[in-house]
């Protein structure tokens, strides 16, 4: 059971971010791309937020995000993309497929947190 | 870190006369070359530690004392093991190939004389500086790269020397990355070069975000790969977000070689590539510095006169590391 899903390919990421979150006192899973995503999400109803990277082999984030809204027809959890991409174009499909937010990598956990408690309720 | 304010190339300088040092002294300073003068005499040992020359500077007759080969058998030796490098080589009497053999006449860039330094000038502008690249395009990448290398290294100081135009085509250290620039007006790779026991020392003293027990390859790689990323990133969301889409016309490739044994890559093309050199030390000094090399190699397409900064980026500007609500 975890609050928070973080998803990315780069184990660089994955840690900083949950042990940031963690540290926070707050649950975390991680999935190493979308697809390992899906699946993790799909398993634990108690996720509220997905952290994403948008570039990642076998699927990437955005494409997670649709799969998110459309197949498991979940409307209720939370996406935010971590990610190098700032592309105008880019956010706009991200806006299309429900996703709630947009961080241009580095992660500064301490200038987030407090937008990720409140899309959790935490 | 240096200002950027020009783009440099180093030049191994294999004379050993005092007259002729000088005058190729004037010329360095006036190219924004840095001459390294080839004081061992050995000028094999020279080439495997220098990883990033832009051009030799050769003599075709040599003082009987100076203990080298001749120029001529010189210019054959090291075309035979760094073949991308050009040698400009000094002659006595005249600034052309005449009276050379034809193996020599193959393996030479060009031929000038102390009374015609406008050959050689002609020679560096063809060789060394044939690919224009702006220099604030080279600030902003160095800009963007110092900003990730610090988000992923931590407790270190980096510093970068001033960019410079390399020909060669040696692999440094033992792991490297490689990740597409696609533009409207660029096409070709970043290059990211380190050795691997210095980035799992980093790991270990707790300089990155990965966990400083049981480290293996994959840790390094995952280093490389995560800064690779965000340096990728950075310059494309920096220069390339007012680019159209890419059509097909885009779409050519080249094969890139890889030769392992001779520590060689080949994009297929041999225009300088344009190079930084990032240093860290730890603020601590538990560990020997971390080097990182990183070419950009634009070898599908170089419109540099196309080089704008984005004006969208600007426009739409939102601090990295800042959550964006939509």
């Amino acid at each position: 059971m975890a609050q928070i899903l973080v998803v990315d390919d780069s184990a660089t990421v994955r840690n900083e971010v949950s042990a940031f979150l963690k540290g926070q006192g707050l649950s975390v899973e991680v999935a190493v791309d979308g697809k390992d995503g899906l699946t993790k999400l799909k398993a634990d109803s108690q996720i509220k937020l997905v952290i994403s990277d948008v570039n990642m082999p076998n699927m990437d984030g955005l494409t997670m995000a649709e799969k998110i809204r459309g197949e498991q027809g979940n409307s209720s959890v939370n996406i935010i993309m971590l990610t190098t991409e700032s592309d105008p174009r880019m956010k706009d499909r991200g806006k299309a497929a429900g996703v709630k937010g947009w961080i241009v990598k580095p992660f500064k956990g301490d200038a987030v947190i407090g937008g990720i408690r409140k899309m959790i309720g935490a | 870190m240096e200002e950027v304010t020009k783009i440099v190339s180093k030049v191994l300088v294999h004379e050993f006369d005092e007259h002729v040092l000088g005058e190729l002294k004037k010329i360095c300073v006036a190219n924004n070359l840095v001459g390294l003068k080839d004081a061992s005499r050995d000028i094999n040992a020279i080439l495997s530690s220098n990883i990033d020359l832009g051009a030799i500077f050769l003599a075709e007759t040599y003082d009987s004392n100076s203990g080298s080969p001749s120029g001529l058998e010189l210019c054959k030796q090291i075309n035979k093991i760094r073949p991308e490098l050009p040698i400009f080589l000094r002659r006595d009497s005249e600034s052309s190939l005449e009276g050379l053999d034809p193996e020599c006449r193959s393996v030479i860039a060009g031929c000038y004389t102390l009374g015609d330094m406008d050959a050689l000038q002609k020679l560096i502008d063809e060789y060394v500086f044939s690919m224009y690249y702006p220099v604030e395009l080279a600030q902003g990448i160095q800009e963007v790269s110092m900003q990730a290398l610090g988000s992923i290294i931590h407790n270190t100081s980096i510093r970068c020397d001033l960019p410079y135009l390399v020909k060669d085509q040696i692999i440094y250290g033992d792991l490297f990355s490689l990740i597409p620039l696609e533009s409207s007006w660029c096409r070709g790779y970043m290059m990211l070069q380190a050795v691997e026991p210095s980035i799992s020392n980093a790991i270990k003293a707790s300089n990155t975000g990965l966990s400083s027990t049981d480290t293996s390859f994959k840790d390094t790689n995952a280093i490389l790969n995560e800064l690779t990323n965000m340096i990728w990133g950075g310059i494309k969301a920096r220069y390339f977000s007012n680019s159209e889409s890419l059509g097909e016309a885009y779409r050519t490739q080249v094969p890139i070689i890889v030769d392992h044994q001779h520590k060689y890559i080949s994009f297929g093309s041999t225009e300088p590539q344009l190079c930084f050199k990032y240093i860290f030390s730890d603020a601590e000094g538990k560990i020997e510095d971390v080097t990182f090399y990183q070419r950009l190699i634009f070898n599908l397409s170089w419109s540099p006169d196309k080089f704008n900064e984005s004006n969208k980026v600007i426009e739409n500007f939102v601090e990295s590391g800042e959550l964006e609500f939509f």
